[in-house]
C-alpha cells in the first residue's frame, strides 16, 4: 500500500520529547518520548509491504530552526520506524515565513501534488504556522474527496503548559472532521433548524 | 433514471460492503466514526439517485434514520441497503405528511399535538383510501387517537377551514400516488420483519386470491413501484405472477414511466377506485402478514 506521511514541521529551537497518552487502543503508543507526536504510534500504522512517502511541511523560520527540526524528524523517524521501513522517500515542502495569499496557495498545490491517488494519508498537524492546520485540511479534503485517497489519522499532540512545561500530552485524531466537513456539504435540509440538529446528531457519533 | 445506473450500483457497493459492518466502535474509535460519516455520505447520494425528488432536503431524516439503523442492523437480516431503505421510507413518509399538512394550511402554524393528530388523520385515510371526512376514517381515527368523533370532526374542519385550495392537474395525480406510496408494503415491511423473499411470496398468495379484475389493478400499480426500486429488488420479481412484464418491457424499451392516471384510464377506471383496490390489497397483505409474524 502506498502511505504518505504528512507531517508539519516545528520551528521554535528547542521542542521537548515527550510521551503521549490516547483513549484509542487501537493506537500502539510508544513509551520512548518523541519529539512529533505521530511517531509515537507510527510504527503500528506500517507495515514492511507498505511503499512510504514522508512529506515534511515546512515554514522557513528566519533562525533557520525548521532545518534542524527535519533532520530530528528523520532521525526518531528511524529511531521508531527504522525496522519497518529503512528508506522513506522524503519531500520537503518549505514555504516562505510570511503569510500571505501566494504563499497559502503555494503550499496548498504543493500539497495536493504530493497526495498520490488512491493513497492512505497519515498526519500530524501539531507544529507549525496557524496557517498550516487549514491548508493541511483543505488538502486532505481534496484528496479524499477527488483523488480516492483515504485519510487514516490527522493528529494532534495536545500538552498543557504549567510554567513554561508542557504537561499531561495527549494525542488526539482529528480526521474525522475531513469526513464530517465532506458529508455536511453533500447534505440537505429544508431549514436551518434541521441542519443544526443534523450536525448535534453527527457530533454525538 | 429509475435502473440501476452504474453509479447507484456504486454506490449499493460501497455502502454494503463498508468495513463499519465487519468493525466495532470500541476497538477502533477513529476508523469507525470516520466511516459512519463516510457510510452515511453514500446513502445520502444513493437516496438522490434512487429518488432525487422524494429525497431532496431530507438530510436529517437521512442521517437520523441511519443513525438509528446503524445501531439495531444485524447483517444476517440482509443487505444494509434494504434495511435503511425500508425505514427511511416509513420515516419519509411520516416527514412528507407533515409538510403536506402545513403546506395545505398555507403556512398558519397549528399547536403540535393537533397537527399531530392531523397528520394521523391524513395516515388513516391514506391508508383506507378514503376521503378525510369519510364516516370510516373518522371512526377509525377515533379509536387510534382515544377521542371522540366529534373531536376528529372538528380537527378534521380545523384543516379543512386552513386549506388552500389547489387547483392544479399534476397535484391530483401525486395525491393519488402519494395514496399509494403510503400504503406500500414493500419499502414498510421489507428486512423488518420478514426477508424480500418472504413478502414476494405474500405478495404472490394474496395476489392470487384477488378477483381478476382486481389482480390488473393490483399487478400494475405493483409493478410501477417497483420501477422505483433498486435493480436486485426488480430481478427478484421478475418471474412472480403479480409482476407485469408488460409494463416493465415497454419501461424498458421506451423509458416511459406511466402514471397511476394513465393506467386507471388504460383499464377505463377512475383513479379513485383503482387507489382504493390497491390500499384494499395492501390492508390484506399486512394482515396476512401480521397473522405469520
Amino acid at each position: 500500500m502506498r502511505k504518505v506521511i504528512i507531517c508539519n514541521v516545528a520551528m521554535r529551537e528547542s521542542v521537548k520529547p515527550l510521551v503521549y497518552q490516547t483513549d484509542d487502543k487501537s493506537l500502539c503508543i510508544s513509551e520512548q518520548p518523541v519529539t512529533y507526536p505521530i511517531l509515537s504510534c507510527l510504527s503500528g500504522l506500517l507495515s514492511p509491504d507498505d511503499s512510504i512517502k514522508v512529506v515534511l511541511l515546512c515554514k522557513c523560520d528566519p533562525n533557520c530552526n525548521y532545518l534542524r527540526n527535519v533532520e530530528r524528524f528523520k532521525k526518531e523517524f528511524t529511531d521508531h520506524c527504522g525496522g519497518i521501513v529503512a528508506d522513506p522517500e522524503y519531500r520537503i515542502l518549505d514555504t516562505e515565513f510570511d503569510e500571505d495569499k501566494t504563499e497559502t496557495e503555494r503550499m496548498l498545490s504543493k500539497l495536493v501534488a504530493e497526495c498520490e491517488d488512491g493513497a492512505e494519508i497519515i498526519s500530524d498537524t501539531t507544529y507549525g504556522s496557524k496557517t498550516m492546520p487549514v491548508v493541511l485540511l483543505a488538502a486532505l479534503s481534496f484528496a479524499v474527496k477527488h483523488l480516492a485517497c483515504k485519510v487514516q489519522h490527522v493528529f494532534y499532540g495536545q500538552v498543557y503548559f504549567q510554567n513554561d512545561t508542557p504537561t499531561n500530552p495527549r494525542l488526539c485524531d482529528l480526521s474525522y472532521l475531513i469526513y464530517l466537513n465532506s458529508l455536511l456539504y453533500t447534505l440537505r435540509c429544508d431549514s436551518s433548524d434541521k441542519a443544526r440538529k443534523a450536525l448535534d446528531l453527527l457530533l454525538k457519533f | 433514471m429509475k435502473t440501476a445506473s452504474p453509479r447507484l450500483e456504486n454506490a449499493i457497493e460501497l455502502i454494503d460492503n463498508s468495513e463499519i459492518f465487519e468493525l466495532s466502535r470500541e476497538s477502533n474509535p477513529s476508523k469507525y466514526r470516520i466511516l459512519e460519516y463516510e457510510l452515511i455520505e453514500n446513502l445520502y447520494e444513493y437516496t438522490q439517485l434512487l429518488n432525487s425528488d422524494r429525497y431532496q432536503d431530507m438530510g436529517l431524516e437521512i442521517v437520523e434514520t441511519a443513525a438509528d439503523c446503524l445501531r439495531s442492523y444485524d447483517k444476517n437480516r440482509g443487505l444494509f441497503t434494504h434495511y435503511f431503505l425500508a425505514s427511511l421510507s416509513r420515516r419519509v413518509n411520516k416527514e412528507q405528511a407533515i409538510r403536506n399538512a402545513i403546506e395545505t394550511r398555507g403556512g398558519i402554524v397549528v399547536p403540535k399535538k393537533v397537527q399531530k393528530q392531523i397528520t394521523d388523520i391524513q395516515l388513516i385515510a391514506g391508508t383506507l383510501g378514503r376521503d378525510i371526512e369519510d364516516e370510516a376514517v373518522i371512526e377509525t381515527s377515533a379509536k387510534y387517537l382515544d377521542v371522540s368523533t366529534a373531536r376528529v370532526r372538528k380537527l378534521t374542519w380545523l384543516n379543512a377551514q386552513c386549506a388552500v385550495v389547489h387547483n392544479s392537474e399534476t397535484e391530483d395525480a401525486v395525491g393519488v400516488l402519494n395514496l399509494i406510496s403510503d400504503d406500500f408494503v414493500l419499502e414498510d415491511y421489507v428486512f423488518e420483519k420478514t426477508s424480500l423473499v418472504e413478502i414476494f411470496n405474500a405478495i404472490e398468495i394474496c395476489f392470487g386470491r384477488c378477483r381478476r379484475s382486481q389482480q390488473e389493478v393490483v399487478s400494475q400499480l405493483l409493478t410501477l413501484r417497483l420501477l422505483s426500486c433498486p435493480q436486485d429488488i426488480i430481478q427478484l420479481a421478475l418471474n412472480r405472477s403479480f409482476f407485469d412484464s408488460t409494463l416493465y418491457q415497454n419501461y424498458i424499451n421506451t423509458g416511459h414511466i406511466p402514471t397511476a392516471r394513465d393506467i386507471s384510464s388504460k383499464l377505463n377506471k377512475d383513479e379513485a377506485s383503482t387507489s382504493r383496490t390497491f390500499s384494499t390489497f395492501g390492508k390484506k397483505l399486512k394482515d396476512y402478514l401480521s397473522e405469520l409474524h
